[in-house]
């Protein structure tokens, strides 16, 4: 359904970048328009972006690491922390702007992190046997992620420009390390004894794949000195899965770990700072 | 610049904006569209149960028409022998139900599918009278076939003829015997005959403790057919334990020696006339022979086989070798390791070592028996201890494509 969904949603889109990157560039055909004074209200812009984020890991399908033999599989779901890690990511801005439209593209290295728990319990013939073991779990995925934003700004003048966006993006997976922290506690004494069940940190890159998906946002355009600050508050959300299908089953299992089918959304706050490309004439300045 | 000169340039940017838009665009597009296709159709999966005081000693897996049938032996605090548990499982891996036989004990390998019913057949013991008992189950794990095989004591393990008949070795403790017969997965006796383990003495406190201790000095008792009317199983014979040949006549055609049980063979594959892949043990070493000529008309030992410890493999491993077709056939030899591993060596026709697979880098694991899947996948059953203390059943499936890649 998903699928399904986000083919919709990501041709939908595809046509809406279209008919909005193609519809200034249409008006710039009227030739009854000076065309410097076109020019001036086009621009390139190139820069620096950077910022943190906050990841939420929706579990579209679960899985469990353990195939229960007689009791129900849902006692081993996980509970997942929503936002509750911070991330950051550093990258590149590359804006095209005509006519209060942006075309945005904003390469980055991105590192996405989430958490989530789960508790499994045995218990034996009295009632002091009784054994439990608490998996505490951080994700983090790091990300080659390339948006690309239609920006628009409701002022096109003075030097606060607040500006909407809305785009999507494609991430590609570097990397990905999950850590997995163990809790104990034993019931044989009759009080319960915790112990730490150790913890465990692994490469899992290959549970995971690439994904992409829809964003948003809104931001002001600050232009004081010969130089652009961007500040942005943004919002994703994935339309086909980060996790990888079938590979969530692996020697994780034996740990009681293993990986729901996941969407990810992330909040991001970014900053950043472009700075205008003179082209054509040596006489125009920005500014 | 002249007013010309930059509609021209104006008229160029729109054009080159224009492409850039939609190539970067298009990834966009297509990959939204266009789901990556799954790795494969390998799973790793654990069956968990919520007592503690249970653990399991799986026997054999066997593909269905609709998933997996797992035969374990089920251990209680409480209990002596191992109970016989069944367990169906669907085919993405999934535990579904069970079935467990509390009038039997002892289930013994291997599990056989018999195509032309459905059924999947074992032997099993009954604790009372100690005699075999085959069962018969279909994929519902609905009993089909139970019937005691009268005159026919502790079974100790099983294979199918190229008849599609069944072989079971067992002990006889009356005559101190050990026994080898065909028998119709109807139950009827069809052949066979028994073998003296040597006049005086006594192994059925060794095969009481092999029932008792399977996960701990498991003793490797096997059999199979050589060829139409010719068999072996590796059990007590004339003192030792040893792999003997036999076309069911009173004595038997051949016999490759072991030590006492301090050495002898864990496993044969028969490759060619009397050419056999062989993995044996000499007291706490183990080897491994890709291909190894075996006398199966005469008497020999099998210490003149061993050619060195294979130091990374276990004392009293459980040990299978199976043909595997990736390309070419392999023998591939299924073991532990003395680090609690789970460990494939593939070896090509030639003798050399072509891969090698070790599975539990995380957890302890130990190994019950491998089977190759319908789709040429490998399917290894056997145990991992959950939370460091609980023994639960896991059921690795390993696709053809990764199968492929361990080996050069």
């Amino acid at each position: 359904m998903i699928q399904k969904d986000s083919w919709f949603v990501s041709k939908a889109l595809f046509l809406l970048l279209i008919t909005m990157a193609s519809g200034p560039l249409q008006a710039q055909m009227k030739p009854d328009k000076n065309p410097l004074e076109s020019f001036l209200d086009t621009q390139f812009w190139l820069g620096l972006r950077m910022g943190i984020n906050y990841s939420q890991a929706y579990p579209e399908t679960r899985n469990t690491g353990f195939s229960p033999i007689d009791y129900n599989a849902d006692s081993l779901r996980k509970s997942y922390d929503d936002f509750a890690l911070p991330g950051a990511h550093m990258g590149l801005e590359m804006n095209f702007y005509h006519n209060g439209f942006s075309a945005s593209f904003q390469p980055a290295y991105k590192r996405s992190k989430y958490k989530y728990s789960s508790l499994l319990e045995w218990r034996g013939e009295s009632s002091n046997n009784r054994f439990e073991t608490r998996y505490d779990v951080e994700q983090s995925l790091d990300l080659i992620e390339l948006p690309l934003m239609i920006k628009y700004d409701f002022i096109r003048s003075g030097k606060i420009r607040p500006f909407v966006m809305v785009g999507g993006f494609y991430s590609i997976i570097a990397s990905a390390q999950k850590e997995v922290s163990i809790e104990q506690i034993d019931y044989a004494n009759g009080n319960p004894l915790r112990s730490s069940g150790g913890s465990t940190s692994l490469a899992v890159k290959n549970a995971f794949q690439n994904f992409s998906g829809v964003s948003g946002g809104i931001g002001v355009n600050l232009d004081y000195w010969n130089i652009r600050t961007v500040f942005e508050v943004g919002y994703q959300r994935s339309l086909t899965s980060a996790t990888r299908p079938n590979a969530q089953q692996n020697e994780l299992a034996s740990l009681g770990e293993t990986n729901d089918e996941i969407f990810l959304r992330d909040l991001s706050v970014s900053l950043g700072f472009v700075f205008p490309f003179r082209f054509i004439d040596q006489q125009f300045k920005a500014y | 610049m002249c007013a010309n000169h930059k509609y021209y340039q104006i008229a160029r940017l729109k054009s080159h904006l224009k492409i850039i838009i939609i190539s970067i665009l298009f990834p966009l597009f297509v990959s939204c569209t266009d789901d990556e296709p799954a790795l494969s159709d390998s799973f790793f999966k654990i069956y968990d149960d919520s007592n503690l005081d249970v653990s399991y000693n799986p026997i054999d897996v066997v593909e269905t028409v609709d998933g997996f049938i797992i035969l374990t032996g089920t251990e209680l605090n409480n209990t002596d022998f191992m109970g016989v548990q069944l367990l169906k499982i669907d085919d993405e891996g999934n535990f579904e139900f069970d079935l467990v036989l509390d009038d039997y004990v002892v289930p013994v390998g291997e599990m056989y599918l018999n195509e032309a019913d459905s059924n999947s057949y074992f032997f099993a013991m009954n604790p009372t009278t100690l005699e075999a008992i085959l069962l018969g189950i279909n994929p519902q794990l609905e009993i089909e076939v139970e019937v005691s095989i009268s005159g026919i004591n502790y079974p100790l393990s099983s294979n199918v003829t190229s008849g599609g008949n069944l072989l079971l070795q067992s002990y006889d403790p009356l005559s101190l015997e050990t026994e080898i017969s065909e028998i119709g997965l109807d139950g009827s006796f069809i052949g066979g005959n028994s073998y003296s383990i040597g006049p005086g003495d006594d192994v059925e406190e060794d095969i009481i403790n092999h029932y008792l201790n399977a996960t701990e000095r498991p003793l490797p008792f096997f059999c199979g057919e050589l060829s139409p009317g010719n068999y072996f199983f590796n059990g007590f014979y004339n003192y030792s334990f040893s792999l003997v040949f036999t076309d069911f006549s009173d004595a038997p055609t051949g016999v490759v020696q072991g030590q006492s049980t301090n050495a002898g063979l864990r496993a044969v594959m028969p490759l060619n006339g009397s050419d056999f892949a062989v993995a044996g043990y000499q007291f706490d070493a183990n080897y491994q022979l890709a291909s190894t000529t075996l006398t199966t008309g005469g008497i020999s030992s099998s210490a003149d086989l061993y050619p060195g410890n294979m130091a990374e493999i276990k004392p009293y491993t459980p040990t299978k070798i199976i043909n595997y077709n990736s390309g070419s056939d392999y023998s591939l030899f299924v073991s532990e390791t003395k680090g609690r591993q789970i460990l494939l060596n593939f070896y090509a026709s030639d003798g050399s070592v072509a891969g090698t697979h070790r599975i539990g880098y995380l957890n302890p694991f130990t190994f019950s028996s491998v089977k190759e899947g319908a789709d040429n996948s490998l399917l290894i059953v056997g145990t991992t201890f959950v939370a460091g203390r609980f023994e639960r059943i896991s059921l690795i499936k390993i696709a053809s494509s990764e199968i492929s890649s361990y080996i050069n």
